[in-house]
């Protein structure tokens, strides 16, 4: 039953999403390659906030939702190894609208999430890292961790 | 005759109350008149119901013969019973006292000329409703014709303005970099090319060739259109710049 819950609000959440949604983003079902319609995992794109350093890049996101959608939160994840303070080596997001057991509510939409996690790129928290490289850099050696965020942004260029 | 005439004033003798009531000039022509009026009535009943349900010219003239004929046979009986109306009962009836009455021919003639009227009033407004009718869809025919070419291009933010064609038409929302947001109809199967080309001239006025289009991510194919890339009402497609797209690079 909870498993018609999720799918019917991730329904809901990608028609809301078709019909408005910030520019440059993306977020859609992912689709296998029969073309059906995966709505428990969706292939995102969220652009660099323009003004900062991660401005010019388009970083994919998948969001796995669970059956217990929305009541739990869904898992994002950044591909493995992206560099951020916040992200774990796996890729998966840390942040506080994510948890469980801090500022997850059922509310909160796709819409939301995504740009949660675009505001969190150019303002980690270093109360709570999730890996060692980017936050040792971005503690110790911010000229250093700057040319790295914006390598990356270079490595994710605009969808074609 | 004359003590008959002042009777009503004498109410101390009933018997001659009584009498005045079987008098033939009182009795008679009444009846007679109202047989013959009747006649004529339901000849105008028929007539009316005719050129209510059709009102064409024909059965004008139809009706017209028909209350000439009748006219005339009523007058042709007043001569012939001129001579002995009171011998043969069953002939007292039927002609009566129609001599005496021109008043009435006369009436039937008013009668007559307001029948025709009528019918001529009916025609008329039958004839003023179809003219009516043709000009009212002569002048829907030309506001479509004039109105079609600019539906067909853009409406910018109306949203819900429903236009009936036939050919199914979308909206989108197109949305700017800057996050501004333009509502846009166009027919479902038009190509995005034109509607880049609406966008550019209109909205941007800058050349159709510095944009992209892009929905969910994906570049569109600018020969390609709504309905092939089954977009719904309200769809939003992004406006990408291509200038700014290099710039970055």
């Amino acid at each position: 039953m909870s498993g018609g819950i999720a799918r019917g609000r991730l329904a809901e959440e990608r028609k809301a999403w078709r019909k408005n949604h910030p520019h440059g983003f993306v977020a859609r079902p992912d689709s296998g390659p029969d073309g059906s319609m995966n709505l428990m995992v969706w292939q995102c794109t969220l652009p660099g906030k323009t003004g900062t350093d991660w401005e010019g890049g388009f970083f994919p996101l998948a969001i796995h939702f669970s059956e217990d959608y929305p009541s739990k939160p869904p898992k994002c994840k950044f591909p493995a190894g992206f560099f951020h303070p916040n992200v774990y080596p796996s890729g998966t997001v840390c942040l506080s609208i994510l948890n469980e057991d801090s500022g997850w509510r059922p509310a909160i939409t796709v819409k939301q999430i995504l740009v949660g996690i675009q505001e969190l790129l150019d303002q980690p928290n270093p109360a709570d890292p999730a890996q060692t490289e980017a936050y040792q850099l971005f503690i110790q050696d911010p000229e250093e961790y700057k040319r790295r965020v914006k390598l990356q942004a270079k490595n994710y260029p605009p969808p074609v | 005759m004359s003590s008959l005439k002042t009777s009503p004033k004498r109410k101390a003798a009933p018997e001659f109350k009584l009498e005045p009531l079987f008098d033939y000039s009182r009795v008679t022509p009444t009846t007679t008149l109202e047989d013959s009026d009747d006649e004529e009535l339901q000849i105008i009943d028929k007539i009316e119901i005719k050129s209510r349900r059709r009102p064409i010219s024909k059965p004008l003239q139809v009706i017209q013969s028909n209350i000439g004929r009748a006219v005339g046979t009523t007058v042709n009986k007043n001569v012939e019973d001129d001579d002995d109306w009171l011998t043969p009962p069953k002939r007292v009836t039927v002609p009566a006292v129609r001599p005496a009455d021109p008043h009435i021919i006369q009436l039937r003639q008013r009668k007559e000329e307001m029948l025709k009227m009528s019918i001529l009033l009916t025609v008329e407004a039958a004839q003023a409703e179809a003219t009516a009718k043709r000009e009212a869809e002569e002048r829907r025919a030309k506001l479509e014709a004039e109105q079609r070419p600019v539906i067909s291009k853009v409406v910018e933010n109306s949203g819900g303005g429903v236009t009936s064609s036939p050919r199914e038409k979308i909206t989108l929302q197109l949305q700017e970099q800057g996050g501004k947001i333009h509502i846009v109809k166009i027919y479902i199967d038009d190509t995005f090319e034109k509607l880049l080309a609406i966008f550019s001239e209109k909205i941007a006025k800058r050349s159709s060739t510095e944009f992209n289009l892009r929905f969910d991510g994906k570049t569109i194919d600018l020969q390609k259109t709504p309905k092939e890339l089954e977009l719904e009402d309200e769809d939003m497609i992004e406006i990408h710049s291509k200038s700014t797209q290099a710039r970055k690079k």
